[in-house]
């Protein structure tokens, strides 16, 4: 898998895609940052969208949760067109977290956690303390049992970090959209995200779409990587069909050797610095 | 006698109840609205708008008699804060979503011109500005039962209201996306949440006039002890506030500068409770600043 031409992924009516967006144009005032994406969410699986910074992975995931309109361009989800669904309809259907969402002061983790349940009680509904199993399980499984009914605002960034992963899994949907879950962490908080992603779609079988930006984190938990550049698709599929040397220096600007991680077998990436051009200076 | 004095003194006290607790709970709902703890009927420029309206009918309407003035002053006040928040929204729309921050600015931007409005419509009164000036500081002086009938029936229809904002400002204060996150309509929720604290603040300014840093301390102090969470915050930040207007109405009754023999004459025998407030409101302003920087 060399090709330096451009590739689209097939868009058909797959019934294993639990959420499919085809030729996305969008962009902000005079800006259009995609240009014709296609993105498909297959059933079951980790898909990861990589690439460079300004490529539009997150402005695809603002028009995939509706955050932001699309001029062009349709987004489908479990076959319904994601523009004709309620906010609440939506939000039963897919969870999504932003980028470093900021913490409302003075919030305990449970409080916090409760708001995930508002597509399914409603306003009024939200009134009574919310109790439900959804809630305990996403506490669980987060982890944050032991903070419960601390302040959000007394965590540490990854312990926050898991509590706002809760709030998400509170709403107890079959699609989790993640925006780069993992940035400003440390390592040690990174991984214990990445393993939260990956227990939650093997032992419960939920569909993550996650933008992320360290390549070894996507090629070890991804089934599949989406690359974007420039706001189009330059490849996707499975990790060792899309990573090669050629494309980490054609879309990153890097020049890296790629070997087979030890003991998952997945690509792992060696980074040795800028790709240096013929006459000795780096191209980016 | 002493039952006469007793007597005058229940309308007073019931409406510094009323008054403090919607304030207390519409400065709950803006601090979530806002996201920002510095937050409160007085930045939002409901409470400019509401008072220039009050201002300037007391100078240029006509002459009521107490029962309609009751009923009639409210009416105008909200009637300006609605204006007021509605051109905040529409202007802070105008350049794309109404976010907090534009809400804020804009809302600030307003106050400053009212403010100019008030002082204005002030200087071409003269001498018989006191009444008004009385009026801007804040006092429950002039209250009786009339009003007191007023403020009980607009709580009444407020109350579902406030109630209703409680879970929108709770999913709100975690931020736009999250709130789109979870299945809120952002926009139609701060609408709400601004109409209904508009409302609130536009009735207290009208009848007890500039007390509108009991919305900014009231949700604070109670905050410490209830939390974020509205459910609880919001009857919390009601009670502090209740409690704090009653307060300040109590050192108004019972200090007496006049009694003091300073050396500049003293006009009132009592200050309006409205200064004390905005003493206690100005030293805990500095607080907040502080502890947030």
């Amino acid at each position: 898998m060399n090709q330096s031409e451009p590739q689209a992924p097939p868009v058909d009516d797959d019934p294993d895609a639990s959420l499919r967006a085809a030729s996305i144009v969008a962009g902000y005032g005079d800006t259009q940052i995609l240009d014709g994406v296609d993105l498909q969410a297959l059933r079951g699986k980790v898909t990861a969208l990589v690439g460079p910074n300004g490529c539009g992975k997150s402005t695809l995931l603002k028009v995939c949760s509706r955050l932001l309109g699309a001029r062009q361009g349709s987004v489908v989800i479990d076959g319904d067109e994601l523009a004709s669904l309620d906010g609440r309809e939506m939000a039963r259907r897919m969870a999504m977290l932003p980028q470093a969402p900021s913490t409302p002061p003075h919030f305990t983790v449970r409080e916090l956690v409760e708001q995930g349940r508002y597509a399914h009680v409603g306003p009024l509904g939200m009134l009574r303390r919310q109790d439900d199993e959804a809630i305990d399980r996403a506490i669980d499984l987060s982890g944050m049992r032991r903070y419960e009914h601390r302040d959000v605002d007394t965590l540490s960034g990854g312990e926050r970090q898991r509590a706002w992963f809760a709030l998400a899994l509170a709403q107890d949907t079959p699609l989790l959209v993640l925006d780069e879950p993992t940035t400003h962490l440390d390592i040690g908080a990174q991984w214990e995200i990445l393993e939260l992603v990956k227990r939650l779609n093997v032992e419960h079988g939920v569909t993550v779409v996650a933008v992320l930006h360290e390549l070894n984190h996507a090629a070890t938990i991804a089934d599949h990587l989406v690359v974007l550049q420039s706001g189009a698709v330059v490849r996707s599929g499975a990790p060792w069909e899309v990573l090669d040397e050629a494309l980490l220096a054609d879309v990153f600007g890097v020049d890296a050797t790629i070997i087979v991680a030890p003991r998952t077998g997945a690509p792992a990436i060696l980074q040795h610095g800028t790709r240096q051009g013929d006459d000795g200076v780096a191209t980016i | 006698m002493e039952v006469i004095a007793a007597l005058a003194r229940v309308p007073r006290a019931t409406m510094a109840g009323f008054v403090g607790g919607g304030l207390g709970a519409s400065g709950a709902l803006l601090q979530s609205l806002y996201r920002n703890p510095l937050a409160g009927p007085g930045i939002t420029g409901v409470s400019p708008g509401a008072t220039t309206a009050v201002v300037v009918f007391l100078v240029y309407g006509p002459e009521l008699a107490t029962s309609t003035a009751a009923i009639v002053t409210p009416v105008v006040a909200i009637a300006g804060g609605a204006l007021t928040a509605g051109f905040t929204y529409a202007i802070s729309s105008l350049a794309g979503r109404a976010d907090p921050l534009r809400l804020i600015l804009t809302g600030i931007l307003f106050g400053g011109v009212l403010s100019t409005v008030t002082s204005f419509v002030l200087l071409t009164q003269g001498r018989s500005a006191v009444a008004i000036i009385q009026f801007l500081a804040g006092s429950i002086d002039v209250v009786g039962w009339e009003e007191v009938r007023v403020v009980a029936i607009a709580s009444i229809v407020v109350t579902p209201l406030i109630v209703y904002c409680i879970p929108l400002g709770n999913v709100l204060a975690l931020g736009d996306n999250i709130a789109h996150g979870v299945g809120e309509r952002v926009g139609r929720a701060r609408l709400m949440m601004l109409f209904t604290a508009s409302t609130i603040t536009a009735v207290a300014v009208a009848f007890v006039g500039g007390m509108v840093f009991v919305g900014l301390i009231a949700p604070h102090i109670a905050r410490r002890y209830v939390g974020g969470d509205l459910r609880r915050l919001v009857p919390a930040a009601a009670l502090t506030g209740t409690a704090l207007v009653l307060l300040g109405d109590l050192l108004a009754r019972s200090v007496r500068p006049a009694d003091w023999n300073l050396p500049f004459p003293v006009g009132p025998t009592t200050l309006p409770a409205g200064v004390y407030l905005t003493v206690a409101g100005a030293l805990f302003f500095a607080r907040i600043v502080r502890k947030t920087t």
